[in-house]
């Protein structure tokens, strides 16, 4: 195994520009290390994006916050920025794994990682975040978090690429919330979670919800979302909310042996959705 | 490790392997030294089926040892392995411990099914009203901190030291000494100390590839497994599923009782047939039955070999018993405390089936201080709507104190003698596993001798200068060991105190020992440790003595759980939120221990009730070999959990003391469950009641 650690951006891209088609990027190494430990007879030649100042940064500019990749799942539950702008990704990074796992496990590794159960993706989606990828050669681009996993375990980013960033859109008035269930209350893989953004003062914005691993990517619940918007105009059947919620599921999954609990489960964090909703707006 | 389930190894391609520099040898089928053994054996009239090879070449579960690397370094014996190409011939794998009863046994030469049967009384009633329940309990990891681990070497030139931190080194010693036809005296097995066991590392599981491998090359070999290793590879609590149906009158006595269980032992026999009919020998140690029948049928399937797994069947026998008394209460409308307290047994009953008497047997007690401090009749008609839905339950259970009465014999030995500095060594052939074992007995010794106990030092088992024990097994240790160093340190007192008496020229009567020091009839001081040097010079004598001890007695520890669990409703999860432990320990010894003993317990409990389970697909692939996958209770998820202990002293044990360490996990998933039945008025009996089972009852 071969592993180097640059310290700035232009040692990274150097890195990247040099020797691209071997390298594997690693930052908290919670899934990484496990794969590299499965397969001993693989030659691995790790970049370590951690010593990156500009990596880690967390600020808050031109109306947006700005997540920087090696942010951990830490940083992201006690930001006061993530906190206060982007509340879902925020208790859906104090929901990851254990205390041990939320200090190393980075939001660019998560995304990177391209996991259908990840917490944070569907956190980041309700809140139309995007992710910055920039290239060896220093090109950015720009790509939503909704299109960013494209497949079990696979992404957008090739070769040479790495994530930057995390850019969460701040908007006035906006409120977000996320919930997930998992075998038990904490150290758990979500078996279904839910994010929601919403604006409880402003009753002809925009409700977003996602439903996350039901799917490579979160799952966007249309029909529920005008359901919640109902419930913030003053009208809305909890229900038929969550009549909503389990069809989504439904449909996404078809004939799944899951579906059977899932379709259930959902309604159970709709549930608490609808009841926190309510509770702002009271 | 095979990868697959069922099937034979048809080559074997080292050749890559081979050229990871530090590496020394690859071992393949064709190292095994073609003698079958069976790792629980430990005495030679033992008839578990010899069934398991070193490295076999026809693999019967994902995980079984088909060879293995020797390197320099452990990076290299693994990226060895991972190199190395084994081509298979694959069965169809049995999965189903159900179906298992009548598929082809897949262990050549061996039954497919193993039956016993306990039997007493005059059989079922013909005009008795009768309930029938069906329960099955899963298929468990130990879920010790330490994975297994164990190395060996060349001693003396022909002496093997195998240093293991295991529960038997007497089974680890016949093992190796029938594989391998060394002289028994020239294999040294060293307990070393341990991360844990609960029974995992009870039967002889690395020790023999690892001193294969060192007899072969005369190097010292350390061999030890990860997660994923120790879970697949290693032993299991056995799944079992077990039918019982109760005979009783109107006004809810018990009349007869039968018990029919299928036991899922895995791959190999190991000691699975000796935890099959452990559940049968618990049956008639807790209520007073006139009649009972138990039938167990062992069976075999491509899944992880079971093995001893704390309670040694008590925990699936109770789980089954106490939720069936549950739904048959309910279901026959009796009081679910009234219905036991009619029938439980009573200090000084026999057990019907001639094992040896339940002595001072505290059930009742148990029961009733349980109810009365859980405020049970007050939380057991909660009003139970909306989302999340209460209730609570409760079990009994015993379990018993060591080997007597069984076709195992139980003994030991232990050596005991003060030294120059009035320091005391006992030498004693016990297993600490973590759970305070060397602590009690020097806590034993130092009472009777009186001085502080870090004055007393406790060997460990040594096959070569430790005195004869079973092993740390069948929760004896306290109540048989603990006996034996009791009377031990009674011994060696009254032989100090003639000793000094011989030197001072004393009366017996006239010496007290008091807290490290000798005083004499006149007021005189002196220190034990001077008093040893005067016996020394004066006597030509060591303070010391040897004692052989065998118990008579073989009595019941008992107890009961109270479970309080809230139900999501939507999501299906379970919480226990309040909990209470009351257990008959005769005399606690150690407290603080103890009550560390029981908070285990019902972590292992409830994890057997509503989360843990081992599962393989169809092709006999583990499906949750990390612990990421399968999910043990952490703390977020435990409840409070109150003590209550039963003190009221076991003739036979140290100061009254009897045992604790496996009691404490037996009742409490049936606890669990009946709280979950009771919150939401199912019968649910299939654990554990993960969340999709639970939506399931609930919403068909």
């Amino acid at each position: 195994m071969r592993a180097c650690r640059p310290s700035s951006l232009d040692e990274l891209r150097s890195v990247l520009g040099s020797d691209g088609e071997a390298l594997k990027l690693i930052a908290g190494g919670t899934d990484l290390v496990i794969e590299v430990r499965a397969h001993p007879e693989r030659e691995y030649s790790l970049v370590d994006l951690t010593s990156i100042p500009e990596l880690s940064l967390i600020s808050v500019e031109a109306r947006q916050l700005c997540v920087g990749a090696t942010s951990t799942h830490r940083d992201m539950e006690t930001s006061p920025s993530v906190i206060k702008h982007a509340t879902a990704i925020s208790m859906a990074a104090s929901s990851v794994g254990s205390t041990q796992i939320r200090n190393r496990g980075t939001v660019g590794g998560n995304l990177a990682h391209g996991s259908a159960a990840a917490d944070t993706i569907p956190a980041m989606a309700c809140l139309e975040a995007e992710a910055v990828v920039e290239s060896c050669t220093g090109n950015q681009t720009v790509h939503s978090i909704e299109n960013f996993i494209t497949g079990r375990n696979s992404t957008v980013l090739e070769k040479g690429q790495f994530i930057s960033s995390i850019k969460i859109p701040i908007r006035e008035g906006r409120l977000s919330w996320f919930a997930k269930v998992g075998s038990r209350r904490a150290v758990t893989i979500s078996k279904i979670n839910l994010a929601a953004s919403f604006y409880p003062d402003i009753p002809n914005k925009p409700v977003k919800i996602y439903i996350g691993a039901i799917a490579s990517s979160p799952t966007r619940a249309s029909k529920a979302e005008e359901e919640l918007s109902r419930l913030i105009s003053g009208s809305g059947c909890k229900d038929s909310f969550l009549r909503a919620l389990s069809d989504t599921v439904a449909d996404t999954i078809p004939g799944r042996s899951s579906l059977p609990y899932k379709r259930e489960a959902i309604k159970g964090l709709g549930d608490q959705l609808w009841d926190h909703v309510k509770e702002v707006l009271r | 490790m095979s990868s697959v389930a069922n099937g034979k190894v048809l080559s074997i391609d080292s050749s890559k392997a081979l050229k990871v520099p530090g590496v020394i040898k690859i071992y393949t089928p064709e190292d095994d030294p073609g003698i079958s053994f069976n790792s629980a054996v430990f005495l030679p009239d033992q008839t578990d089926r010899r069934d398991e090879r070193v490295f076999t070449d026809r693999p019967i579960f994902v995980g079984d040892a088909i060879g293995a690397v020797l390197a320099e370094t452990d990076q290299a014996a693994r990226k060895a392995v991972a190199l190395i190409k084994v081509e298979y011939e694959e069965y169809e794998p049995v999965i189903d411990p159900v179906k298992a009863l009548s598929a082809q046994s897949f262990r050549e030469g061996h039954p497919q099914v193993i039956e016993g049967k306990i039997s007493y009384g005059e059989g079922a009633p013909k005009d008795a009203i009768s309930f029938e329940t069906t329960v099955a309990t899963p298929k468990i990891h130990h879920g010790a901190m330490e994975n297994h681990v164990c190395q060996s070497y060349m001693d003396y030139g022909d002496v093997l030291v195998v240093e293991s931190p295991c529960q038997m080194i007497f089974t680890v010693r016949y093992a190796l000494s029938v594989l391998f036809k060394k002289p028994v005296n020239r294999i040294r097995v060293v307990k070393a100390p341990m991360g844990g066991t609960f029974g995992g590392k009870q039967e002889a599981v690395l020790e023999p590839a690892c001193a294969l491998m060192t007899l072969d090359t005369g190097r010292p070999v350390r061999l030890s497994m990860d997660r994923r290793e120790c879970i697949i590879g290693t032993r299991t609590r056995a799944a079992s599923v077990g039918k019982v149906t109760t005979f009783l009158d109107d006004q809810g006595y018990f009349l007869h009782r039968d018990i029919d269980v299928i036991s899922d032992v895995g791959a190999y026999a190991t000691g699975g047939h000796r935890v099959t009919m452990a559940m049968g020998k618990k049956a008639s140690r807790l209520y007073r039955i006139p009649s009972q029948t138990f039938k167990g049928h062992t069976t075999f399937t491509n899944t992880t070999p079971n093995g001893a797994c704390r309670g040694y069947g008590s925990p699936q026998i109770h789980t089954m018993t106490e939720i069936h008394i549950d739904l048959l209460a309910r279901h026959l409308n009796f009081d679910p405390v009234d219905i036991r307290m009619k029938n439980l047994v009573y200090p000084g009953d026999l057990d019907p089936t001639g094992a040896p008497p339940l002595g001072n047997a505290r059930i009742r007690d148990c029961l009733a201080i349980g109810v009365e401090s859980f405020r049970w009749y007050d939380r057991v008609n909660m009003v139970n709507n909306g989302r999340y839905r209460k209730g609570v339950g409760l079990a009994c259970c015993t379990h018993g104190n060591g080997y007597y009465g069984s076709p195992y014999p139980d003994f030991l030995s232990m050596a005991m003698r003060f030294c120059e500095d009035g320091s005391i060594l006992v030498n004693a052939g016990l297993h600490e596993l973590g759970n305070g074992t060397t602590t009690t007995i020097g806590q034993i010794v130092a009472e009777v001798l009186d001085l502080s106990p870090d004055m007393i030092h406790v060997t460990e088992a040594d096959s070569q200068t430790a005195p004869s024990d079973v092993g740390c097994v069948a929760s004896r240790v306290t109540y048989v060991c603990g006996a034996c160093a009791l009377e031990l340190a009674e011994k060696l007192k009254a032989r100090f105190i003639s000793q000094i008496s011989q030197v001072l020229d004393e009366p017996r009567e006239k010496i007290l020992l008091r807290d490290g020091t000798v005083i004499t009839r006149s007021g005189e001081a002196f220190s034990y440790g001077d008093m040893v040097c005067r016996i020394a010079k004066t006597l030509r004598q060591e303070v010391g003595d040897y004692l052989h001890y065998a118990p008579d007695k073989n009595p019941a520890s008992f107890g009961v759980h109270l479970a309080e669990v809230e139900v999501d409703t939507m999501t299906g999860l379970v919480r226990v939120t309040d909990f209470m432990a009351v257990h008959d320990v005769g005399k606690a010894i150690n407290p603080k221990l103890l009550n560390g003993q029981i908070y285990g317990g019902v972590q292992m409990g409830i994890g057997m009730a509503i989360s843990e389970e081992l599962t393989y697909d169809r092709k006999g692939q583990p499906k949750n070999s990390s612990l990421s996958r399968y999910h043990m209770i952490n703390a977020p998820d435990m409840p409070p959990v109150e003590v209550i202990l039963v003190e009221e002293n076991e003739p036979g044990g140290p100061f009254g003391a009897k045992s604790i360490g496996e009691i404490c996990t037996v009742p409490t998933s049936a606890a669990v469950i009946n709280a979950v039945n009771r919150a939401l008025g199912t019968s649910l009996t299939d654990l554990p009641l993960v969340p999709e089972r639970i939506i399931k009852a609930l919403r068909g």
